[in-house]
């Protein structure tokens, strides 16, 4: 073999082992680079995110003042609050003059575009007392709305037949 | 350390005597010591010679000279002229040292321009002994030396000096004298006498060499080994110029063999050259791969920097990207905590009845004259029944009470009275007695029974 032809089997052997060397610290560095690539492109779709946060907060302790500073409010949807709103409606039965008869609430909270948890109340008393009540009612601070109304005579006194619903705060997806 | 630039060394090998000579940053550095004519203690005498001086490098020249070495310069016939070789080999068979069974020939041919050889061929013939090429080739690569090419010493030493045009050279050392003719660079005649030639012989031998060389007149001798006083004497016995060299020339044959050209007659083994070949190729292969595996290195370590500095900044962009993400969960949770808010807000300015029952109570119950008495009063608070189902989750609902009136009456003047009153409250959008009706109430009293409906809108 020539001296040209031994030195181009040495430079064929020796592209081979650079290249064996070399490849993978290419690919390596390629595969870097796109890693890096990407990070940047998600860093810099992200970027915005912080002043939206920040804003975000601003707007949330406004709307949290807001709602705080008007007179009605929701009920919060948890057991407590419904038992709280119970007791409250009983005692504004009682301190109307109204007797209580019967008193039912729905299983549970319904619905739609206004959720909401409805109580039956059958009571008995003059129609003064039902005026009492129904103001009373109107007073507290939770959004409610008379769905029926029903007066018929009774024994001694009317007996009077309501169906009352509470408005509940809604709920979030997480 | 400064690295020496130096050329090969010329080692000359002759009978008794081992002399070199090696260009070492321009400077002629030269040594010689005896040698024992047993060829055994050559290896010794070889690392004295190489020791006795500061010769670099490991590449030689030899030159041998003495009685292993025959030169001889030859006019071959016309019609012998395409095989100088077998005429060379001719001329030298049956020589007990020279034949062709136990030397090695070369043979160095040249054009002849003068009278006496026109049409013939000027050849300069050398023969080396085997057996001493032998035992000197393989002393060398015991040594480790590596043999660029073995020469006849006498014909080496025309490379000493250059000149130009027609030249005749005299050398003289201690086993002989030397005489070579020649034309610019090419060595066309050379004659080798043992011991000190004649003057006689010296004139006949310039005549010839002059003859040879088809030259006019050899006008100038250069020469060697001689004082300043043999050279004016042999000035004037030949009739030229006889003179030094301009350089400085102790030994012409190892200068020679030290300068670079190309030997006129190689006698480098084949096996030798396919030695050098080798020792070449793994130099450059060495080299190269030096050179390569340096690059390789550079290229790698440069990678694994850059390599260092991606996965740097990777981490430094995924714990960003982390906290990006984390922002982005909380961004979200706190999206969802608003647009709870705004729903809630939306449902206490939507939600909220736009009536109050108690007032709409009190206006049908005041309304009523002692000629009205309500048996039963139903209030039902649903949405319009005009407006589509599909459509009732869409924004704020429109809503109606309506209100169912059941009584006695007086008369139903009472009655009309009534719904009248109800109307003109403008509470209502429509009051309507749907049935009045005269009933006996006992004891001979007469009543209205009346049913009255009423309809307020809302949200």
């Amino acid at each position: 073999m020539k001296f040209g032809a031994h030195i181009a089997v040495t430079g064929m052997a020796l592209a081979v082992a650079s290249a064996g060397v070399l490849f993978p610290i290419y690919d390596e560095v390629a595969e870097l680079e796109g890693e890096v690539t990407s990070l940047e492109a998600e860093q810099g779709t992200g970027g915005a995110v912080d002043a939206q946060y920040m804003q975000l907060q601003t707007e949330k302790r406004d709307l949290e003042e807001r709602i705080a500073g008007r007179q009605f409010r929701l009920l919060p949807d948890n057991q407590e609050a419904h038992h709280n709103f119970e007791t409250r409606l009983l005692q504004l039965v009682a301190d109307s003059g109204l007797n209580s008869v019967r008193t039912g609430r729905g299983k549970d909270p319904i619905g739609g575009l206004y959720r909401h948890l409805d109580w039956e109340l059958v009571v008995e008393g003059a129609a003064g007392d039902l005026d009492r009540f129904l103001i009373s009612l109107e007073s507290i601070e939770w959004v409610t709305r008379v769905q029926s109304l029903q007066v018929e005579p009774g024994d001694e006194m009317r007996r009077i037949t309501m169906k009352i619903a509470v408005m509940l705060e809604t709920k979030g997806n997480a | 350390m400064k690295r020496r630039k130096s050329g090969s060394i010329g080692v000359v090998i002759g009978d008794g005597m081992l002399r070199a000579a090696q260009h070492v940053d321009g400077r002629l550095v030269s040594a010689s010591v005896p040698a024992d004519d047993n060829l055994d203690n050559l290896k010794k005498s070889m690392r004295q010679l190489l020791s006795a001086a500061p010769f670099s490098g490991r590449d030689v020249v030899l030159g041998l000279e003495g009685s292993s070495v025959l030169v001889e310069s030859l006019v071959v016939p016309a019609h012998q002229a395409k095989s100088v070789k077998s005429f060379c080999a001719d001329r030298l068979k049956g020589d007990p040292l020279f034949d062709n069974t136990k030397a090695v020939h070369g043979v160095s041919t040249g054009s002849v321009k003068s009278d006496q050889g026109r049409g013939a061929t000027l050849a300069v013939m050398a023969a080396i002994n085997s057996e001493r090429l032998d035992t000197i080739i393989r002393t060398c690569r015991e040594m480790e030396l590596v043999v660029l090419s073995v020469e006849a010493a006498p014909l080496a030493a025309w490379r000493a000096w250059s000149g130009e045009g027609a030249q005749a050279r005299f050398l003289r050392s201690e086993k002989g004298d030397v005489v070579l003719a020649g034309q610019d660079d090419q060595l066309l005649f050379c004659r080798v006498v043992p011991g000190a030639i004649s003057l006689a012989e010296l004139s006949t031998t310039l005549s010839r060499a002059t003859a040879l060389l088809g030259a006019q007149e050899l006008d100038r001798l250069e020469a060697t080994g001689l004082s300043e006083a043999d050279m004016q004497i042999l000035s004037g016995d030949l009739g030229m110029n006889v003179s030094s060299p301009s350089e400085e020339m102790s030994d012409a044959a190892t200068a020679g063999l030290a300068a670079e050209g190309s030997p006129l007659i190689d006698f480098t083994p084949p096996e030798e050259r396919v030695l050098r070949e080798k020792r070449r190729v793994r130099k450059m292969r060495i080299g190269i791969t030096g050179v390569a595996t340096a690059m390789v290195a550079a290229i790698a370590i440069m990678g694994q920097q850059q390599i260092g500095g991606l996965v740097d900044e990777r981490i430094a962009l995924a714990a960003r990207v982390d906290q990006i993400r984390d922002t982005r969960t909380q961004l979200e949770a706190l999206q969802n905590e608003v647009s709870v808010q705004l729903a809630n807000e939306s449902v206490i300015n939507e939600a909220r009845p736009g009536h109050n029952m108690s007032t709409l109570f009190q206006l049908v119950s005041r309304a009523a004259t002692a000629a009205i008495s309500f048996e039963t009063i139903q209030c039902e608070d649903r949405p319009d029944p005009s407006v589509p189902i599909d459509q009732r989750d869409d924004g704020p609902i429109r809503r109606m009470l309506e209100i169912q009136l059941n009584g006695l009456a007086a008369n139903g003047i009472a009655v009309r009275d009534y719904a009248d009153v109800l109307l003109s409250t403008k509470a209502f959008t429509d009051v309507r007695v749907e049935s009045s009706e005269r009933v006996l109430l006992g004891a001979g009293t007469e009543g209205e029974r009346f049913r009255i409906y009423a309809r307020a809108e809302t949200r």
